[in-house]
């Protein structure tokens, strides 16, 4: 499975990583009731803690246990009510996922390129269902790509200018469906933060491979870096700028209350 | 209608019991639903929802005006950045921003770099920030406020906000400091609770 944003596993309760496990395995059932069963498939981490997130200010979360439809040897615990929120990041998650299909069309090697076309008219159809059912966000979604793209194209060296569409992303998404004014505010922190370290770990991470490819990437940019010895000079300044968003994100944590999961979602591994 | 009657609450709740209350409520009334718009009978009950808690909320608040304390704020500062300050409190961050900008180059005082700093700060220019919380201290090394801010954010970086997610969580330190008072209480009075203690 895909994504940044781990659980310190560690630190929670056995019975709170069942819980989150329980979370993972009814987003994926969602995804394949809602999506068709190759659609299980985009399941990313990123998109379970959303999940979290959100059922954990709405909680009355039961879980029920049942068996994984890929593994039958493998207990699964399922949620026992009612979900917009799941079906939600359902649908958030195919839109993220056709959207980043398109990008890997356009930057991969020949023989990738090729596997990502024949699969493409299969999710071009389950992006326009997500589309009819959530057309704001696939608009949220459009104009935060062409802005990445923008800016990229422009080489921007800003790390705050650069993170700024993931991270006004991530903030509309976790702040949906909030009718108080004031929590939505708190809510749309925490995601702008989240969106922020999400953007910034993912080119930390990719410092390398860019260097070779040739492609953009913010830190190679601003701290003129040419080659892999370098990057050793600047990686505690760049893991600075990772790190004073991650306790922005923990400080935004506090300003909003959770039914349940509190300290699931507090445990993140930043 | 009563506030808190409204959220099923009392007046001697607690703000987090509140913001509770709200929350359950919020989820019977709405069910969970995900979306920018509510049909109109559950969109009325939404609004005296919110009203109830913005109320309450901001009555407490009232309450706590004058409980702000800017410790360590030396100097006279003028009316100027004492509106700023006040403005920055509202969330007023694009208003903050462009009367700073209004101040040229060779004004900028530390209290200009420390409320930039600020500003910037909430509004999510983390890196931006970080510069212009150390500009505040090297102009005036002396001021606590500034050095408390910017040594915060040197903690973030450094990986301090760890150590914040571990006491967030801090069932274990209860039962510990519980526990050792409990054993403290004993022996004043000539027994004892844990002996290695």
């Amino acid at each position: 499975m895909y994504g940044k944003v781990r659980i310190n596993v560690p630190e929670i309760k056995v019975r709170e990583y069942d819980e989150y496990k329980g979370i993972y395995c009814s987003l994926c059932k969602i995804l394949g009731k809602r999506y068709g069963v190759l659609a299980r498939a985009l399941l990313t981490y990123d998109l379970t803690y959303l999940a979290l997130f959100l059922l954990g200010l709405n909680g009355s979360c039961v879980f029920r246990s049942g068996r994984c439809p890929f593994n039958f040897t493998k207990k699964c615990h399922y949620l026992d009510r009612k979900s917009p929120e799941l079906e939600f990041c359902a649908d958030v998650t195919v839109i993220l996922a056709y959207h980043k299909l398109l990008d890997n069309i356009h930057d991969s090697g020949f023989w990738k390129r090729i596997l990502y076309t024949l699969i493409r008219p299969y999710f071009a159809l389950k992006y326009k269902k997500a589309k009819k059912l959530r057309p704001d966000i696939c608009n949220d979604v459009s104009e935060y790509i062409i802005a990445q793209q923008n800016l990229e194209s422009q080489k921007c060296s800003d790390l705050d200018e650069i993170s700024k569409p993931t991270a006004e992303l991530l903030g509309k998404l976790a702040a949906y469906g909030e009718f108080n004014t004031e929590i939505k505010l708190n809510r749309y922190r925490i995601g702008f933060c989240l969106g922020r370290w999400i953007y910034l770990k993912d080119a930390i991470d990719d410092i390398d491979e860019d260097i070779k490819s040739e492609n953009y990437n913010p830190f190679v940019l601003k701290y003129k870096i040419s080659d892999l010895s370098e990057k050793e000079k600047y990686l505690e300044e760049m893991n600075a700028q990772l790190n004073i968003t991650a306790g922005a994100f923990i400080d935004a944590l506090d300003e909003v209350t959770f039914l349940q999961f509190e300290n699931i979602i507090n445990f993140v591994n930043l | 209608m009563d506030p808190y009657e409204i959220l099923g609450i009392t007046p001697s709740s607690t703000d987090e019991e509140i913001k509770i209350a709200y929350r359950k409520r919020a989820f019977e009334v709405t069910g969970g639903h995900m979306g920018e718009e509510l049909p109109p009978d559950i969109a009325a009950k939404v609004d005296e929802l919110n009203a109830a808690y913005d109320n309450i909320i901001d009555s407490r608040r009232g309450n706590n005006a004058y409980s702000y304390s800017s410790t360590g704020s030396y100097g006279n500062y003028s009316q100027f950045y004492i509106d700023l300050r006040q403005k920055l409190r509202a969330g007023n961050y694009d208003e903050v921003e462009g009367m700073l900008q209004s101040i040229p180059e060779n004004e900028r005082s530390g209290e200009w770099y420390y409320i930039y700093a600020q500003v910037t700060y909430k509004k999510g220019r983390f890196t931006e920030s970080a510069e212009y919380a150390k500009r505040a201290c090297d102009i005036d090394s002396t001021n606590p406020e500034y050095s408390d801010f910017y040594r915060k954010i040197q903690a973030d970086a450094a990986g301090g906000y760890r150590q914040t997610q571990i006491s967030s969580s801090d069932e274990c330190c209860k039962l510990c400091a519980f526990l050792s008072c409990l054993d403290c209480c004993c022996e004043s009075t000539g027994n004892d609770c844990i002996p290695c203690c």
